[in-house]
């Protein structure tokens, strides 16, 4: 029944996210032929295309033709390449999900450790290194750290790119998110550290950090599943910006060139599945609550 | 579990290098190949549609037409193997070369060089200006023999240059050309990769580069940065400000280009449509501060509508016609009942570095004579349907790229051009143009089009500012790249030295 009932209302965000999208790239000014054919086209040639392309049809009669297109799995073509936007995504589609993944595990990997450590050494010599690290870390932004990242390994070290190449900007994508990650773990766990049990334990005369690593980190599970879905999304979003500093050829450079174009077919697409991969994570996260808690009714 | 995770992610890892050192492989196969920096993708890769003046650097490649222009911006026969005009202009007659063959294996024949007219003469194509241009002139057109007759209605402007049009076969959709290069693949938004054609009419003349990948990188900073570590050999149109980084292993080659940026005034505009306002900005404006603050010293100053590279045509005399003078500027703002001044909003386009820190100069010298200047920056998208579409602006700063035939540069700000976007309207000035469309005396009409800068000037239809140069970075081992006139980077002459 949960599961029933968050999918209708799944599809209803979806219906929302289409309209919205479609509306708000029909508002802003801009207009694909002039961005494809620039200064020089002829009238004609904008007559032509603007036939061809359905440009010309009412507003809402365009929505329901596209909408009725997307139900069968049908995205359009692109105005800008003429190519069917279906092609053009999934050639992207693995750069991005390698660049979001690999970028993930860095952040994990680091950010989760790093998170463990501050809260345990807290108020101790130390913590307030690791705090202004984490404050750089979260303040830098990452167009920024990406370019000094590429003179540091590029120019100064020479080592190339080729081989490694989705490692600078996966590390550029977590720079960021693992200062968030850690100072956000760190503080899930004292916050726990000041409950009951932990205190109970202590008082018992066992070792805080040994109570943090053996029971903390159970108790603090579903903090951690949120981080974790949340860094998905977050990823993804950054993505946008790092892949056209670094040039890589995923969505997100893609997202930039379409709005850039107003390629309606390609951004409404892109928002659409976005939006899907959204929902679905979260979708996803809510059942794991159930399986991790199992406290957690679904109702 | 936790183990388990670890695994997953360090898998993840390896896979992701794995994946990458793959693509590295690929991109090294072809021993010369060299990688060019474009700005965007092209929009058509088809000579009879494409417009966008970065599309022409390649095709210029890969598409031939009866008549090619070479590096000093003279015209030559290609395809064709001579021609002859007639006394009136009307006819030309050209003997198309044997031997040549599109990239399909395909001959080229008299008739196929009409099939390859007739292909845009149709009106249901989406024909581009040039094409377009033809069409408007074109009577007929005849094969006779091993010679193609065309008949023209009137007498045209541009002259032979109409010719220059690329000579295509289509099959299937498809479309071959007959140039040194053919396009290989396209990756839409990554890079366009073009490879050596071996069955190339004058392949002796043709340099040793193989394949050429034109690799689309926006971000000027990321260009240089790769340029730096050499997985780009040409930045082609690179601007002032970056010679110091682009390293060691490169240099740098420089000239005028044919391009104006300008200060475009909306004429239409209050209080723009008044000509002493217009006088006052131009007085105003001190063109070797933008010179030296926005191209850092790159750039000639220019007086017209035409950049002083095109010698036979350009007026140097308008130069003079308004010299900077504050006083002189805010005597005429009190003649037309602005003694205090007024505000005017400058949209500028946020892509073109150039122009948003010309914007800020002309901005600070435009507020001494009182006059407040509102910058908008705003994205090139927005720049081209808000500005040079509904023409819904007072200023803007733009450059527009100089033709190959000087009436299209010039045919732009007559009263009814589409494309006249600072509502510039003067009946001597559109007298003139057609004047020049009719006249057969080359003296004539260059006096003629020095007139039409002098009218351009003296209305201030704009204040033509700058014409920046042209500066190349390139690898040091890739020798005999020649600037052309015209937005166009020859391959054909380029060699790497091994």
């Amino acid at each position: 029944m949960f599961l029933i009932k968050k999918i209708i209302s799944s599809f209803l965000t979806l219906f929302l996210v289409s309209l919205i999208s479609f509306t708000v790239l029909k508002v802003i000014p801009g207009d694909p032929l002039l961005s494809k054919l620039g200064t020089e086209a002829t009238e004609q040639q904008i007559e032509t295309l603007n036939k061809e392309l359905g440009l010309d049809k009412p507003k809402y009669l365009a929505y329901v033709d596209w909408i009725s297109d997307v139900s069968k799995g049908d995205m359009g073509e692109s105005i800008r390449f003429s190519v069917p936007v279906n092609n053009l995504i999934k050639k992207r589609m693995g750069v991005t999900m390698n660049l979001a993944l690999l970028s993930m595990g860095i952040t994990i990997l680091i950010g989760f450790p790093l998170g463990l450590f501050s809260a345990m050494i807290n108020k101790k010599r130390g913590s307030d290194i690791i705090s202004t690290i984490n404050m750089i870390g979260v303040s830098i932004p990452s167009f920024w750290s990406g370019l000094i990242l590429m003179m540091i390994f590029g120019v100064y070290f020479k080592v190339s790119f080729k081989g490694v190449s989705l490692f600078l900007p996966a590390l550029t994508l977590a720079l960021s998110r693992i200062s968030i990650t850690s100072i956000y773990l760190k503080n899930i766990i004292l916050e726990e550290l000041n409950k009951d049990y932990v205190k109970a334990a202590v008082a018992k005369g066992r070792n805080k950090n040994n109570v943090i690593v053996t029971d903390v980190l159970k108790n603090i599970m579903l903090p951690m599943i949120t981080i974790i879905s949340g860094l998905f999304v977050k990823i993804l979003a950054g993505s946008v910006i790092i892949e056209s500093l670094f040039n890589l050829p995923g969505l997100g450079n893609l997202m930039v060139l379409a709005v850039e174009n107003r390629d309606f077919p390609v951004v409404q697409a892109l928002v659409l599945y976005s939006s899907i991969i959204v929902i679905s994570v979260n979708l996803f996260t809510d059942l794991l609550y159930c399986y991790v808690d199992p406290r957690i009714k679904i109702s | 579990m936790k183990k388990k995770i670890v695994t997953l992610f360090i898998s993840l890892f390896l896979l992701g290098a794995c994946g990458s050192e793959k693509v590295s492989k690929e991109n090294m196969v072809p021993s010369n190949k060299i990688v060019v920096r474009i700005t965007q993708d092209p929009d058509f890769l088809d000579p009879h549609k494409a417009v966008a003046a970065a599309t022409g650097e390649i095709l210029f490649n890969v598409f031939e037409g009866l008549i090619k222009i070479d590096s000093n911006g003279d015209l030559y026969p290609a395809l064709a193997e001579s021609y002859k005009v007639s006394e009136d202009h009307l006819t030309y007659t050209f003997k198309i070369r044997k031997g040549v063959k599109f990239k399909n294996g395909v001959e080229l024949t008299p008739a196929l060089v009409k099939k390859s007219y007739e292909r845009f003469l149709d009106d249901a194509f989406p024909a581009n200006r040039i094409a377009n241009e033809f069409k408007k002139i074109s009577k007929s057109i005849e094969v006779n023999g091993d010679e193609v007759i065309f008949e023209l209605k009137n007498a045209n402007a541009t002259g032979i240059a109409a010719f220059m049009v690329g000579i295509v076969y289509e099959e299937n959709n498809k479309i071959y050309g007959t140039g040194p290069y053919y396009i290989d693949s396209y990756l839409p938004g990554e890079k366009v990769i073009v490879k050596k054609f071996n069955d190339y009419w004058n392949i002796s003349e043709v340099g040793n580069i193989d394949a050429v990948e034109f690799k689309i990188i926006k971000d000027d900073q990321s260009a240089i940065m790769a340029f730096q570590m050499g997985e780009v050999n040409i930045i082609h149109r690179l601007f002032a400000g970056y010679e110091d980084m682009i390293g060691k292993n490169s240099k740098l080659i420089k000239g005028e280009q044919n391009l104006v940026q300008l200060l475009a005034i909306n004429n239409n505009a209050e209080p723009l449509n008044n000509l002493k306002v217009r006088q006052a900005i131009q007085y105003a404006i001190d063109k070797k501060e933008i010179i030296e603050g926005a191209s850092l010293g790159e750039a000639s100053i220019v007086g017209s509508a035409s950049s002083p590279i095109v010698k036979s045509i350009y007026n140097k005399d308008t130069e003079n016609l308004y010299l900077y003078n504050i006083e002189k500027a805010k005597e005429l703002l009190k003649e037309a009942g602005y003694p205090n001044g007024f505000e005017l909003t400058l949209k500028a386009p946020s892509n073109y570095q150039v122009h948003v820190d010309s914007s800020q100069i002309i901005k600070e010298q435009l507020a001494k004579i009182g006059i407040t200047v509102n910058i908008q920056e705003i994205e090139w998208g927005t720049w081209l349907s808000e500005v040079y579409k509904n023409r819904n602006y007072e200023l803007t700063v733009i450059g527009f790229e100089g033709k190959p035939s000087p009436y299209t540069t010039f045919s732009r700000y007559m009263s009814k051009d589409k494309r006249n976007m600072i509502n510039f309207s003067n009946n001597s000035y559109d007298q003139i143009l057609r004047k020049i469309s009719t006249e057969n005396s080359d003296d004539k009409r260059i006096e003629l089009f020095k007139e039409a800068q002098e009218i351009l000037t003296k209305n201030v239809a704009s204040v033509f500012l700058q014409a920046p140069n042209y500066i190349v970075a390139i690898n040091k081992n890739i020798d005999g790249f020649k600037i052309y006139p015209c937005y166009v980077l020859d391959l054909s002459l380029l060699n790497l030295k091994k």
